[in-house]
């Protein structure tokens, strides 16, 4: 397909429309994805060459794509909803401004931190689905406590979930990691401290985001070190797990400090329905049982991905299917290769199922459901789920009709040709970015976009492992804007319907750091 | 089957808004597991059947936008 202004806006149209039904016209995300899936379909059949049989094929991939993620979404929700039956949360909410009465704090320690070290272990939307809903039982908002959980961990992406974006790209370039892992570390290593300025922007207003600067530089600085260390060591699957690990130990020790302990904060548990009433029953709960879940959770992520003999074994169940090479009538082709494999055992949906049940059974042990619990906990489940994961289905089913039929393709071609070599650095991350918004993924960023990447670099002459660090924290971060990890976030909130409300806010506050990381490349290439 | 308005008709909008989660779990069954079937047909070159069941995933998107 010919790239011209006609062609780039056609190829753009599914995007702008999802925004405009979300944003425009708050419609929920299921809606808004189901139409943009048939103006999609229309669009690719009627100017990119797709075929029937493209569009068919195309769907089963999606299916699979949309298992991996609604895998840990239920069992996200499953978990939350076991302790929350249980008075759980409540408890949690209670204990945590006790720890720290200052707001600002606390937001930090749960939408920053903890969010950060989820995704170091979890995968795709596991920091917002647990930690949002923390956040709204600490008295957040829910609006607040989406964005907060969102933005905070988008810094964490690439290194996260055992660095599979970072394995993506070395794969896909054939460059060696030690040269690729200084120019990313470095710029999500600054984006760290700006993901947590906006955590406190969010959470407190001007006046917290003032006060959490000294927090936020040392804790940026700490977290932005050891990731860097680590990457560039070779331990890049450790990148952000121990970086967030040594982040949350320095948080604690700054709650001790009286800048941090201002008592504002105390004010506020509970200002929303999503939180479970139980807990009233007077009954007394002990807080180390109530983390159970959430440490069981922990514990288990770490088991499963560094003891090798146990990962092995949870390895040996596998859905993939294997499909043809599929070319449009331009010529575009997508090669012949397996679709997302799903590993039923070890996948993080997995371990959050098996911390649900093993968290429910803490509890029953220790009294804390009433009768009808499990019907109230399953109920809550389906009507949490259901209406996210039809938002899911249509997004990732539209965003794989366009990376096949060549739209996604065209877009960043469009947009790095559109500018020259000098300005070059400064679009590299968006394209990452909007690799990532449209798919969801910062690895499926990188599978799309960073070949391109690099023969553009090479091409202009510009450093390519810088260029291409750009790629990959411009994903990192352009992730937690995509519609479907908004609806991740929102289904685990109870605003299943309103994730138009949220999706304003993430992309004004999320292409902040994704702007920060463009001005940095744009300096280091030369300015 | 569903609420009657005063004219004893069926309100489809307030049916609709009665049965959401209904709707939306059999959207969701059908665009989960039609597409393993689809792949099947396709790999079978059973196209009349790998028609018909796109068509399922296509109504399953309608009814996604419907009961949305």
């Amino acid at each position: 397909m010919q790239l011209n202004l006609f062609t780039w806006l056609l190829a753009l149209s599914p995007v702008i429309l999802v925004l405009v039904l979300m944003l425009g016209f708050k419609w929920g995300g299921s809606k808004a994805g189901a139409l943009s899936w048939f103006v999609t379909l229309a669009v690719s059949l009627l100017f990119f060459g797709a075929t029937p049989l493209l569009i068919a094929y195309t769907q089963v991939k999606a299916v699979l794509l949309t298992l991996d993620v609604l895998y840990i979404i239920w069992t996200a929700l499953l978990l939350f909803h076991v302790a929350d039956e249980a008075g759980a949360v409540r408890i949690i909410g209670k204990a945590l401004p006790r720890l720290t009465p200052d707001r600002m704090m606390q937001g930090l320690l749960l939408g920053w931190l903890f969010a950060s070290f989820l995704q170091g272990m979890g995968g795709f939307g596991v920091p917002v689905a647990v930690a949002a809903p923390l956040l709204v039982g600490m008295g957040f908002s829910p609006v607040q406590a989406v964005l907060m959980a969102c933005i905070g961990h988008g810094w964490a992406v690439n290194y996260g979930s055992l660095a599979t974006s970072f394995q993506t790209l070395m794969a896909l370039t054939g460059l060696p990691g030690k040269l690729l892992a200084p120019d990313s570390a470095f710029l999500l290593g600054i984006s760290c401290m700006v993901c947590g300025m906006i955590v406190a922007l969010i959470g407190s207003g001007w006046k917290g985001f003032l006060r959490s600067l000294p927090a936020v530089l040392v804790l940026g600085s700490i977290m932005g070190t050891a990731q860097y260390l680590l990457a560039i060591n070779g331990l890049w699957m450790l990148g952000a797990t121990g970086s967030a690990m040594v982040g949350l130990l320095g948080g604690l020790v700054l709650t001790r400090l009286p800048l941090y302990r201002r008592p504002e904060a105390s004010q506020a548990i509970h200002n929303s329905d999503l939180i479970n009433g139980a807990g009233n029953d007077n009954k007394p709960r002990s807080l180390w049982i109530s983390l159970s879940g959430y440490a069981v959770l922990v514990t288990l992520t770490f088991a499963i991905n560094l003891i090798t003999p146990l990962r092995e074994a949870l390895d040996v169940i596998q859905l993939s299917l294997r499909f043809p090479a599929l070319t449009t009538i331009y010529g575009f082709t997508t090669p012949a290769a397996a679709g997302r494999s799903i590993n039923l055992l070890g996948h993080p949906g997995a371990v959050l199922l098996y911390s649900s049940l093993i968290a429910f059974f803490i509890y029953k042990r220790a009294g804390y459901y009433s009768s009808g619990a499990e019907s109230r906990i399953v109920s809550k489940v389906l009507k949490g789920a259901v209406n996210s994961s039809l938002g899911i289905v249509a997004m990732v089913g539209l965003a794989v009709v366009m990376s096949h039929t060549g739209m996604t393709n065209l877009l960043a071609e469009g947009l790095s040709q559109g500018v020259g070599k000098a300005f070059y650095p400064l679009t590299a991350p968006f394209i990452g970015a909007l690799g990532a918004f449209i798919t969801g993924s910062n690895n499926n960023s990188n599978v799309l976009f960073a070949l391109l990447q690099m023969r553009t670099a090479e091409l202009l002459q510009l450093s390519v492992p810088l260029i291409l660090g750009a790629q990959t924290a411009g994903g990192s971060l352009g992730s937690v804007m995509a519609p479907a990890k908004v609806i991740v976030g929102c289904s685990t909130v109870g605003l299943g319907d309103n994730e138009g409300v949220v999706m304003g806010p993430v992309m004004v506050y999320g292409l902040i750091p994704v702007l920060v990381v463009a001005v940095i490349t744009y300096f280091m290439a030369g300015g | 089957m569903g609420e009657k308005n005063d004219n004893g008709k069926v309100n489809i909008s307030d049916w609709r808004k009665s049965h959401r989660l209904s709707l939306q779990a059999v959207a969701l069954a059908i665009a989960l597991l039609t597409p393993f079937a689809l792949f099947w047909s396709l790999n079978a070159g059973l196209v009349p059947v790998a028609v018909i069941l796109f068509g399922l995933i296509v109504l399953s998107m309608l009814l996604t936008w419907w009961a949305g």
